[in-house]
């Protein structure tokens, strides 16, 4: 794909533990097209906030290439790179309050962005006064420092500071699980306005499957480093093939008490925390999965298509067909 | 007799009014969820069921009754002996509730202990047992190791084990499933439901994860800046949200089956060193009348379900015209501009 916006190639990233070597990222590939938002998926531990830090150029990698807008960009940028990182990438991070400095009013936390960008003065504070007012904060909130603001008004200073400098992708990193479910709701409802307001793409990470659904094109779901499943999100969500994916949406509570899923999904074999290591053979959810077979625990899964449009990497895709068809 | 009964608590803090007036019921193996925001008093209210509200904090309560006895009188010495016998908590974060220098057995094993005068050993062969049951691999080694080498499901585990291992009559939970992963969450909420049957134990659940209620709880009471504004079975308050907080709640949460509707609640929770006079809810109801500047009573709305909300009023007009009978100085129902 020629016209990707952001592009990775064979991405890993190792962590040293003792005399292990922890593959938080293995081998990733994924691309993100303009204006694409990308939902990811998956639970505490599965490396989904590394392989956004890394996108956003925060988290150096072990191996694998990244692209921004067609330019490959080392783990030491020069300082032109530098810039376009700045430009075009922008993050919005979960807790608020550790990402604004304390010590800044809003309107110049607001306004280092553009700061760094080269544009200074009153055309950046009209600048940040605009951003202001555009997430829902009355002017008298610019004076204010971090600990004065709510959480969800927060948030709504940590979107505009992504925004602000006007990027082609906003690297959503959870953020509104740290939120009330009311205050999450007008969150999310003002990243899909600004996302459809500039064509901005995003890489939207999360833990909660609903939000992903509400916002996302494409969904990709990673299980301990790896991409296990992706493809268009109503596709994912709704004939999901990877017996990790169907295990993710059946442990989901959808607030509907006639039909509480707990007892038919009730997992029969416990999550097994486990890191995963370098040296893994086989598939990282086999022993986990209720339809593993011996050629799982040895042989590594890839990312297989479908006619549905989705690709899934396990081996017992075929069987997980036969029993679709069947209805079962 | 119920087994909890607990009427008009109200609790403030300082210049904080964070309970204002909250009524709840519980019947023995009853689970009953207590939803709300944060900051809506769910945690100062399960705290001082539980006796551990600082020195400062002013309770009072119509009556307040667990197991027949008169909880208002209790002094510190008698909490003692309730909390972990008879009451008994999980807590959030596993990870600050639990000591970090005190190995997980001796922790689960400690109210054994106090509270029925166990042996050191047979407390601990007790633990073991528990953990067991709780689905934890090599319970015995496991015993004997301390917090930091847990992962989060696990501690939330032993969390349990802790507060279920004296058979206590209720347990309060408070968000015990929100720094979980949805798979792990999954596995904490079957524990629950399954030592909940085995030993009968009623249950108080504070979350605001309304996917939680709908599948643990049997009874719901929503909570918003420091009231019950609306309480009653679960099927009942699911298939008929009576108070406009509730239904907005609803419309807020995105959900996996109709993922294109979202309506955010505009504005912010009151002030409660200020508590408004009328409904707490009114500034940011969509049905909001001239009455609601007025405070609501409970209002019957169906079966054990009861809302705070003057629409439940019997001369209301949509109601008084059903019933075809005019009431002489009825309240003022105009719409507010």
């Amino acid at each position: 794909m020629t016209d990707a916006f952001v592009e990775v190639r064979q991405l890993r990233c190792h962590f040293k533990n003792g005399n292990n070597l922890l593959s938080a990222v293995d081998g990733i590939n994924l691309s993100i097209a303009p204006g694409e938002v990308l939902g990811l998926v998956g639970e505490s531990g599965s490396g989904k906030s590394t392989l956004g830090r890394i996108i956003a150029g925060l988290q150096p990698r072990s191996a694998g290439q990244l692209l921004i807008d067609g330019e490959e960009m080392p783990n030491q940028y020069s300082r032109r790179q530098f810039r376009t990182m700045a430009t075009n990438v922008q993050m919005v991070f979960q807790d608020s309050y550790a990402s604004l400095n304390p010590r800044m009013t809003i309107l110049a936390s607001l306004q280092e962005p553009l700061w760094s960008l080269g544009i200074a003065g009153q055309a950046a504070k009209d600048k940040a006064a605009y951003w202001l007012d555009r997430v829902g904060l009355p002017p008298s909130a610019g004076e204010r420092y971090p600990h004065e603001l709510s959480g969800g008004q927060r948030q709504r200073i940590g979107i505009a500071r992504a925004f602000i400098a006007e990027p082609k992708l906003v690297i959503c990193d959870e953020p509104v699980s740290a939120l009330d479910v009311s205050v999450q709701a007008q969150i999310i409802n003002l990243l899909q306005e600004l996302q459809r307001e500039h064509n901005t793409a995003m890489l939207f990470i999360a833990h909660d499957l609903a939000v992903v659904r509400f916002l996302a094109t494409r969904t990709a779901v990673m299980y301990l480093g790896e991409i296990v499943e992706i493809g268009p999100t109503d596709r994912v969500f709704e004939s999901p093939r990877h017996p990790y994916t169907a295990r993710l949406l059946a442990a989901h509570l959808d607030g509907n008490p006639r039909d509480r899923v707990l007892r038919v999904a009730a997992p029969t074999k416990t999550a097994v925390n486990r890191a995963p290591l370098a040296t893994d053979s086989g598939c990282r959810f086999a022993p986990r999965c209720h339809i593993a077979e011996p050629a799982c625990f040895n042989t590594p899964p890839w990312l297989q298509p479908s006619r549905v449009d989705t690709e899934a990497a396990c081996h017992r895709i075929v069987y997980i067909e036969i029993l679709k068809a069947r209805g079962s | 007799m119920s087994l909890l009964d607990v009427n008009a608590l109200t609790v403030s803090i300082g210049p904080v009014q964070a309970v204002r007036d909250v009524s709840l019921t519980l019947e023995p193996g009853e689970c009953r969820a207590l939803v709300g925001e944060s900051g809506c008093g769910k945690s100062v209210t399960a705290m001082s069921l539980l006796g551990l509200m600082p020195s400062n904090a002013k309770i009072s309560a119509e009556h307040w009754l667990f197991a027949g006895r008169d909880m208002s009188q209790l002094n510190e010495r008698d909490w003692r002996q309730v909390r972990g016998n008879q009451i008994a908590m999980i807590f959030q974060n596993p990870m600050t509730a639990l000591d970090p220098t005190q190995t997980i057995g001796a922790q689960i094993a400690e109210p054994l202990r106090i509270h029925k005068g166990l042996s050191r050993r047979d407390a601990k062969m007790r633990a073991i047992a528990l953990l067991e049951r709780l689905a934890i691999a090599n319970p015995a080694q496991r015993a004997e190791q301390y917090p930091f080498e847990f992962s989060g499901g696990m501690l939330q585990r032993a969390m349990i084990a802790m507060a279920v291992v004296c058979e206590p009559q209720l347990l309060i939970a408070d968000e015990p499933t929100t720094a979980l992963d949805v798979t792990v969450q999954a596995e904490v909420l079957c524990l629950l439901q399954e030592m909940r049957e085995s030993s009968g134990t009623a249950m108080l659940f504070i979350t605001h994860d309304l996917g939680v209620v709908a599948e643990i709880a049997d009874s719901v009471s929503v909570m918003y800046a420091g009231q019950t504004v609306e309480s009653g079975s679960l099927h009942g308050v699911f298939k008929t949200e009576a108070h406009p907080y509730t239904q907005a709640l609803k419309r807020a949460v995105p959900s996996l089956e109709n993922p294109r509707q979202l309506e955010a609640i505009k504005g912010s929770p009151p002030d409660l060193r200020r508590p408004p006079a009328g409904c707490g809810f009114a500034a940011r109801c969509s049905q909001r009348m001239a009455i609601c500047e007025e405070q609501p009573p409970q209002m019957a709305c169906g079966d054990n379900h009861l809302a705070r909300c003057w629409l439940w009023h019997k001369d209301h007009p949509l109601r008084w015209r059903q019933a075809d009978a005019l009431i002489s100085g009825t309240p003022v129902w105009r719409n507010k501009e």
